[in-house]
Formats: C-alpha cells, sequence, structure tokens
C-alpha cells in the first residue's frame, strides 16, 4: 500500500513536472555547458590535475541540478490548498514525502546521467577506466540521496518563511556540507587507489548520512508540512 | 457517526470558542453558522484534522472527504479527468475514466473542453468549482466537511449542488456544512450549530 502511494505520487510529480519541459532542459543545457567549459581548461592541465576537476565538475552540476528541482518541488502542493486536501487524505506522509525526494532525485540523475556519459568522452583519454566509472557513480548515487532528502526536508521547512529564497539554499548547503564533502573525498581516493579500504569510511559516512536524513524526513514531513500549510 | 466532545480551540491568546459538542448521524445535515471570524472555518479544519483542538475530542466516520472554502485541490497545468484521476487513485478507488467522464458531463464541464484535454488553471472560477464538486461525488465517502461549496457556482451550479446534497442524504450520507449562502440553507433545512453561542 505504502509502495503504491509513493508511486501515484511520484508518477503525478513527474507527470506535472513535465507540463513544464523548461524544467528538464534547463538543467540539463547548463550541464552541458559546465562540462564544455571545464573541459576547455582541463585539457591544457596534466593528468593528476585534470582528474579532480572532473570530480569536482560533476558535484558542481549535480549541486545546481538539486537546487533547480528543490526551488520549485512543493510548487503545486502550494497552490490550491492541494497540500491542505492532501493531508486530509488517507495517505502516510512518509510517502509523500518518499515521492517528492525520489523526484527530486530523478532530476538529479537526469542531469548527472548524461554529464558522465559526455565527461567519459572529454576525459577518455586521461584514461580513468571503467571501474572509475561505475565506483564514481556508485558514489554520487549516495550523495544524490543525501542531498535530495536533505533538500526537500530544507524546502518543506521554509515554505512558510519569509524570506525562504534566502533561507531555503542557507539551510540546504549548510546541512549538504559533510555529504559533499564526503562524496568529493571518496570520488578523490577512488581515483588514486580504486581499493575501497582506502575510503570506505567515507563511504560509511554517506550511508549514515543518507539513512539518517531520510528517516528524519519520513518521520517529520508531516508535522513539517501541517506548520507550513 | 462524528462526534464532537467539548471542543476549544485558540489563535496565539485568543479563544475562539470553547465547549463545543455535537454529534452528526448517517442522513443528517449540520451547518455551522454565525458571523465572519467567529471560528467557523476553524471548526471545520479541525474536524479535517488540519488542527489539532486545544482541548475536547473529535471521532471522524472511516470515510470522509473535505472541500476548502478557498481552493479547489487542483493541479492548474492538468485537465479536469486527470486531477480527478489523481485524487480517486489517492483514495484507493479503481480508475473508471468513461465514469469520471460522465460525472463531468453531468456538472456540465463541456465534453469539448474533456476531448481537448483542457488545464484546469485556464479555466473559470466556477467551472473549478464544480470540478471539485464533481470529486466530492465520485469520492464514494460518507462524510463531506464541507466550506461554502457553492461560492463562485452560477444559478445552474447551485441548483446541481442542491440535489447532489439531497441525494448524498437520502443515501445516509452526511454533510457538516458552512456556509453563508442563506437560499440554499433555507432549501436544505439543516440542523443548526450557532458558533456564536460558544464563542468567548
Amino acid at each position: 500500500m505504502l509502495l503504491k502511494q509513493i508511486w501515484l505520487l511520484l508518477r503525478h510529480g513527474l507527470r506535472l513536472d513535465w507540463t513544464s519541459k523548461e524544467r528538464f532542459v534547463s538543467p540539463l543545457l547548463f550541464a552541458l555547458v559546465m562540462l564544455t567549459v571545464f573541459t576547455f581548461t582541463a585539457s591544457q592541465m596534466p593528468a593528476m590535475y585534470a582528474k579532480p576537476v572532473f570530480v569536482s565538475q560533476t558535484f558542481l552540476v549535480l549541486v545546481f541540478a538539486l537546487q533547480n528541482a528543490f526551488s520549485r518541488i512543493l510548487d503545486p502542493e502550494q497552490k490550491d490548498q492541494v497540500a491542505e486536501l492532501l493531508r486530509t487524505y488517507p495517505i502516510s506522509m512518509g510517502a509523500w514525502y518518499t515521492a517528492k525526494l525520489l523526484l527530486a532525485a530523478l532530476h538529479g540523475l537526469w542531469i548527472l546521467l548524461p554529464s558522465l556519459l559526455v565527461s567519459s568522452l572529454f576525459y577518455g583519454e586521461h584514461d580513468v577506466g571503467v571501474s572509475f566509472y561505475l565506483g564514481f557513480l556508485g558514489i554520487l548515487l549516495l550523495c544524490l540521496i543525501g542531498l535530495a532528502s536533505v533538500g526537500t526536508l530544507a524546502t518543506a521547512m521554509t515554505l512558510q518563511a519569509s524570506g525562504k529564497d534566502l533561507i531555503q539554499p542557507l539551510l540546504y548547503f549548510t546541512l549538504a556540507i559533510p555529504l559533499l564533502l564526503a562524496g568529493s573525498q571518496a570520488s578523490l581516493q577512488l581515483l588514486q587507489s580504486q581499493n575501497l579500504e582506502d575510503f570506505r569510511h567515507w563511504i560509511y559516512l554517506l550511508v549514515a548520512f543518507d539513512t539518517l536524513f531520510v528517516t528524519v524526513g519520513v518521520l517529520f514531513f508531516g508535522i513539517v508540512m501541517s506548520d507550513a500549510s | 457517526m462524528l462526534v464532537a466532545d467539548t471542543l476549544s480551540h485558540a489563535f496565539q491568546r485568543r479563544t475562539l470558542f470553547q465547549g463545543v459538542s455535537f454529534t452528526v448521524l448517517s442522513g443528517q445535515l449540520l451547518r455551522i453558522q454565525g458571523p465572519n471570524g467567529i471560528g467557523k472555518t476553524t471548526l471545520l479544519r479541525l474536524l479535517a484534522g488540519l488542527h489539532t483542538p486545544r482541548s475536547g475530542t473529535i471521532s471522524m466516520p472511516a470515510s470522509w472527504e473535505y472541500l476548502p472554502a478557498e481552493g479547489n485541490a487542483l493541479f492548474g497545468t492538468l485537465d479536469a479527468g486527470a486531477n480527478l484521476h489523481f485524487w480517486q487513485q489517492l483514495r484507493g478507488l479503481p480508475l473508471e475514466e468513461a465514469k469520471t467522464r460522465e460525472a463531468l458531463l453531468a456538472w456540465k464541464i463541456p465534453a469539448a473542453l474533456l476531448d481537448l484535454r483542457f488545464p484546469v488553471g485556464k479555466m473559470s472560477t466556477g467551472m473549478r468549482r464544480r470540478i471539485a464538486l464533481c470529486r466530492l461525488s465520485l469520492s464514494q465517502t460518507r462524510y463531506w466537511l464541507l466550506d461554502e461549496p457553492t461560492s463562485g457556482l452560477d444559478a445552474e451550479g447551485q441548483a446541481a449542488f442542491l440535489a447532489l446534497v439531497k441525494n448524498h442524504l437520502a443515501h445516509q450520507g452526511a454533510v457538516i456544512l458552512v456556509s453563508h449562502d442563506e437560499a440554499l440553507c433555507t432549501a436544505l433545512q439543516p440542523i443548526v450549530l450557532d458558533l456564536g453561542h460558544y464563542a468567548t
């Protein structure tokens, strides 16, 4: 039942987002432009610098794509008292939160996967290897879940705040810093050694962060939304 | 059966009402009345679980639907059918497109707009209210909490609403109504809860 509710809410969110295709096109174009600009710079660098630049650029693109998603993720519910009616319906608030989290994560993936594909072509000459890309994708997915969970919760918490346009990114980026540091460190060490033992502690931190914020979100989203609407 | 027992509510330090008790059985229509600002909408929101009462208890039946006053809870970029299907599916009701279309046509939503999948955000206030009332009629719920349900409706829409409520009550449904539409209330002959008696 819970999974069905999550699926219904997620599918509905995608459908609403699809009515405004700019939400998909703009961040993708941004990501591709960023890639091109970075590649022009990185191509002049030796491999030892180019690889970290590649990692940084991927994280930058991911953060931007998610911030773009968060800025409007609860817009449909804010209009015409939709959020109020949703709260009266026999649905789990955890399902609502999870659907929003997944929607944000899908927006992130929509940018991330083409970016990785294109950058693998751009950076191919630096020979980072398929195993790096697979490991890097795993790290990015862990970051994606964490960032999506924090961002969705931060957006809900600041819905009714005066100056929410300022408070939401401040709250989001502050909470996201440990995740970004762990993700970038794990990725850099993966570049250097590709031995899981060398960066296992960063992976644990990412998993702990994801677990904590997803749990907090599922438990408290309903309370946050009741204050917000 | 809906039972409210000695409800009190306040906003910050201002007590709106206290000691409000009532019971609504199947087939009954309760009108909550009183002047502006007395707390009618707030009481309805307490029943809907959108606020927590300062004191007192509420026992709601398993199946009920709420219609807010200041919105219709519709997604402006989607068409009427898509909107209704979303809410029906959240209730766990089967998706019956023909039945939904039939209900929308009964509420005089033009077939051409349905065929065009016209977004509800571009429809008039009255049309959007009709779609919200159509959701109510398709909800298969026993208890309805309605806040100014006829706002924005023309005479034809009001007549359709009157018929809808009468039919609902005849089929053992129950309605808790907040409305300043005296003609409607006269026609429906509700049980009246005057919130003014509980104001402080």
